[in-house]
């Protein structure tokens, strides 16, 4: 059978397509294969955008386990040299706590040539100690006054009290006299509390001054070593 | 109502096709829709306002120039324009839209027919006379070298099949005196089989006459609720078949 060519197909939206200002003709129609080859060229190029995005993250996963495996040895020796510096840092804050401790022993123990000048140099004359009881922060001193031409028993015992409070390390007030005790023609007895400021330390000088040498040759050194005080 | 009705069910059928962002191609019906026969002239006659105006007036056809739309193809030596109204097209488009689908192309079911027809008595050298039924009455186009040279429509009330065979035959042998054509007449007859039997008389063997009707190696099945009440006609068959053959 012979096959007679194709006739021309009408498009009665030809002229409507034209007033609108579109072309003429329609869009061509794309064949199935053409819609379908589309379709797997783009599926085909999205898995493979996929497949190499995975693939690079493959590689960095597998550099990143090598740099791992590389730094994991280094890793552990700073985690030692890291523990050990704590101990070591623990050990010297306890070492200098110590030497802290021991410098303020040392610097802390009261002279006792040194106090017993400055007991002497506030002790009126008239007035024996009979027993003198030395606390971190208080004095305890018991003794008699005896009376003289110029002062009685009693006014012995106030002027060594106001002595005793022009000390440095001794604050205001801080000089009570707990009891006196007179009869005629007897001694006044006495004792006193006396209240200490541990925290006032003595110069190297005023030691020095007090024939404590020993002790302002140790706070001198102790000022050279760069110890605290 | 019935346009959003109709917008509904090709929206409907499309989804059921699984064809969703197919392009639509539209048959209109026989109604409403004209075609003449140009001597003289090129396919793009009606791309210009002017032209197109000059020539629709002297078409003889009940289309204002203005308020149609027409397109021309060519045929043979000739050309064939197809015209609408242009309410009716934009009835149509209106319907498409409304169902959000790209229409591709517009074409007409008697245009459409007589393609397939062309294509499908490629192997008869002879004149083609077609009928089909149009509403109550029967259409009859006489076809040489592919140009449908008469469109005649036979009206049927109160007219004895008789007096129908006698009036087609009077107007196919009126064409062959004045054509001076006296070649066999191959008859494609769009009928239902039980009406086909009534218009075998036309063909006359003495002249060599033959039928041409031939069974369609595809059959849509009509897609609806209420399909089975309204089959496809032979003659909607022919014009959709036509569309598949051209597609392909």
């Amino acid at each position: 059978m012979p096959v007679r060519p194709p006739m021309a197909v009408p498009d009665l939206l030809r002229q409507r397509r034209v007033e609108l200002g579109l072309p003429a003709a329609p869009p061509p129609l794309r064949p199935a294969w053409v819609v379908l080859g589309m379709g797997a060229g783009l599926g085909t190029v999205v898995v493979l955008i996929v497949l190499t995005v995975y693939w690079q993250l493959l590689n960095r996963e597998r550099s990143l386990q090598q740099t791992v495996a590389r730094l994991t040895p280094l890793e552990q020796r700073v985690a030692k040299a890291r523990s050990r510096l704590q101990k070591a840092t623990t050990s010297a804050a306890k070492l200098e706590q110590d030497t802290a401790r021991i410098t303020a022993q040392l610097v802390s123990l009261r002279s006792g040539s040194a106090f017993l000048e400055q007991l002497r140099r506030v002790t009126p004359a008239g007035v024996k100690l009979q027993s003198v009881a030395v606390q971190p922060a208080q004095l305890s001193i018991s003794g008699l006054a005896e009376p003289s031409s110029v002062a009685g028993g009693l006014e012995q015992i106030n002027a060594f009290a106001l002595n005793l409070e022009s000390l440095a390390a001794v604050p205001i007030d801080g000089a009570a006299i707990q009891q006196a005790q007179t009869s005629d023609g007897n001694p006044t007895t006495f004792s006193l509390q006396v209240r200490i400021d541990p925290s006032i330390k003595p110069t190297p000088q005023q030691l020095r001054d007090l024939g404590a040498l020993g002790l302002a040759a140790r706070f001198e050194l102790l000022k050279q070593k760069g110890l605290p005080l | 109502m019935q346009r959003e009705a109709m917008s509904e069910a090709l929206e409907e059928l499309l989804f059921d096709s699984d064809v969703v962002g197919a392009r639509l191609e539209l048959l209109l019906p026989v109604d409403g829709v004209y075609w003449r026969v140009l001597e003289g002239v090129s396919a793009d006659v009606f791309d210009s306002d002017a032209s197109s105006a000059a020539l629709s007036n002297g078409l003889d056809w009940p289309l204002d120039p203005l308020e149609s739309y027409v397109t021309a193809t060519p045929c043979a030596d000739a050309v064939v324009a197809v015209g609408v109204r242009r309410t009716m097209l934009q009835a149509w488009i209106d319907v498409v839209e409304q169902a959000d689908l790209p229409l591709q192309r517009v074409d007409w079911l008697v245009s459409c027919a007589q393609r397939c027809l062309h294509h499908l008595s490629s192997g008869w050298t002879g004149d083609v006379a077609w009928l089909f039924p149009h509403g109550s009455a029967v259409r009859l186009v006489l076809i040489h070298d592919g140009v449908p040279e008469v469109d005649q429509t036979f009206a049927r009330d109160g007219l004895e099949p008789d007096a129908l065979i006698s009036e087609i035959r009077r107007s196919v042998s009126a064409w062959q005196t004045l054509m001076n054509r006296y070649v066999p007449l191959g008859w494609w007859l769009s009928f239902p089989e039980s009406h086909n039997q009534m218009f075998m008389l036309l063909i006359d063997a003495a002249r060599q006459d033959c039928l041409l009707n031939q069974p369609f190696a595809w059959n849509p099945a009509p897609w609806g609720e209420d399909s089975g009440d309204d089959p496809l006609e032979p003659l909607e068959q022919l014009a959709l078949f036509g569309m598949l053959v051209e597609i392909h």
